[in-house]
């Protein structure tokens, strides 16, 4: 046998190498479009008598952004510019585009499309009235994030003294405040929680009560007996039945079931009649 | 609040409920049945004639499989009950309430139930059963 018969031999892949080499340079040239259903629930207020319905609408996803909210931009853009959501920040700060992607509530802007050959269900926050497609209306749950008082209350200080001096705090106290501030108002866990669905009108909502318990342990507050006094009716904080919901859906990974167990503690071991005392004096 | 015409956006039929909610509504369940039960069951000892119980227990014997469904269906809900009812009082006390911590109980009570109420049932392992020699000696 000759050296180059050998060196054929040795080497039989080469053939087959070239080939890979030229299938994917095609491929890289003009990818296969990746198409992905959308199920999407859609309602027109001005139709008189519409009714909710879904909507499918394919989307390449190669031409489209790695998000949810890239996706239903994309479909805006360039399939049906009625589709109505809302949205502002794009990067999961603002919580305007929570609604229920997959059966999950999360924020669209953070939520990927999975690459799945399934359809993606996309519906509005549950149990909420719906203006229009994706946009529930938000007013309940505002008028009760206002409810419960959300600013700095101090004891004893006049309109002179307020903005004179910082108020301090110290490091542990500061703590205590981690994992509850960051809370972006998304509503995605009080839509998330049966006792809210069940309950919307009197029970407060875990968003709510986390933000009533932030209040509640920030140091700098003089008001705590108070504000705990105002959850002493049997629906404000317990319709909570540690349904656990809310925490495993916060778009954000804050944990409002364990604000609510806590603020139910301090609620054990307030001295009420004090606190009735002094809300009904002030 | 003008939600006059609005539609209400749907909810049980879309939302993929994890399995702590299953859990909590299980726990529901099985305390109106325990509670249903010992009630009807206090009622028909008052009503029914003498020998009732002793009878049907023994026409239920005579088909073990459905002796050992009916016996597992009266454990259950007892023993299940019972440890989530412990977890939600542990859960008051402020611990084991982070998501990973709900998770890992969530698995470890309905493995715990149903072995227990298992072994109770059949009668085998941890808890020997007095049926045994009754039955054997028919």
């Amino acid at each position: 046998m000759s050296a180059k018969d050998l060196v054929k031999l040795l080497r039989p892949q080469s053939a087959l190498v070239k080939l890979i080499q030229t299938r994917c340079a095609q491929t890289a040239a003009a990818p296969q479009p990746k198409i992905k259903k959308f199920s999407i629930y859609r309602f027109d207020p001005d139709k008189p008598g519409d009714k909710p319905k879904q909507q499918i609408y394919e989307v390449d996803l190669n031409k489209c952004g790695p998000m949810v909210l890239d996706a239903l931009i994309t479909i805006k853009d360039t399939i049906d510019p009625t589709l109505t959501f809302r949205r502002s920040c794009r990067e999961g700060i603002c919580g305007s585009c929570s609604m229920n992607i997959g059966g999950e509530n999360t924020l669209a802007c953070l939520c990927k499309i999975p690459e799945t050959s399934s359809t993606l269900k996309v519906y509005p926050l549950p149990h909420m009235y719906v203006i229009k497609d994706l946009v529930p209306d938000m007013s309940n749950f505002y008028y009760q994030y206002t409810s419960i008082e959300p600013f700095l209350k101090k004891k004893g200080i006049t309109e002179a003294d307020i903005g004179k001096e910082s108020y301090l705090q110290s490091v542990e106290d500061r703590a205590k405040l981690d994992g509850l501030y960051e809370c972006i108002l998304c509503a995605c866990c009080s839509t998330s929680c049966p006792s809210y669905w069940w309950n919307s009108d009197k029970y407060l909502g875990p968003a709510v009560l986390m933000q009533a318990y932030r209040w509640m342990v920030d140091s700098r507050d003089d008001y705590t007996d108070e504000r705990l006094a105002m959850m002493e009716d049997k629906y404000s904080v317990y319709r909570c039945h540690t349904i656990m919901n809310c925490t495993k859906t916060c778009p954000k990974g804050l944990n409002p079931g364990l604000a609510i167990g806590e603020m139910k503690k301090m609620l054990a071991k307030y001295d009420a009649g004090k606190a009735n005392e002094k809300a009904y004096a002030s | 609040n003008a939600t006059g015409k609005r539609p209400l956006s749907p909810h049980l039929t879309i939302y993929s409920l994890p399995l702590p909610s299953w859990m909590s509504v299980v726990h529901r369940a099985t305390g109106g049945t325990l509670a249903m039960g010992f009630r009807l069951f206090g009622i028909a000892a008052l009503v029914a004639p003498t020998g009732f119980f002793d009878c049907s227990l023994n026409y239920l014997a005579g088909i073990p499989v459905i002796f050992l469904l009916f016996k597992w269906a009266v454990s259950f809900p007892y023993v299940y009950h019972f440890f989530n009812g412990l977890r939600h009082l542990i859960w008051d006390t402020g611990r084991g309430l982070s998501l990973k911590a709900v998770h890992r109980s969530c698995y470890f009570i309905v493995g715990m139930a149903l072995f227990i109420s298992f072994s109770i049932a059949s009668g085998a392992g941890i808890f020997p059963s007095a049926e045994k020699p009754a039955l054997a000696a028919k």
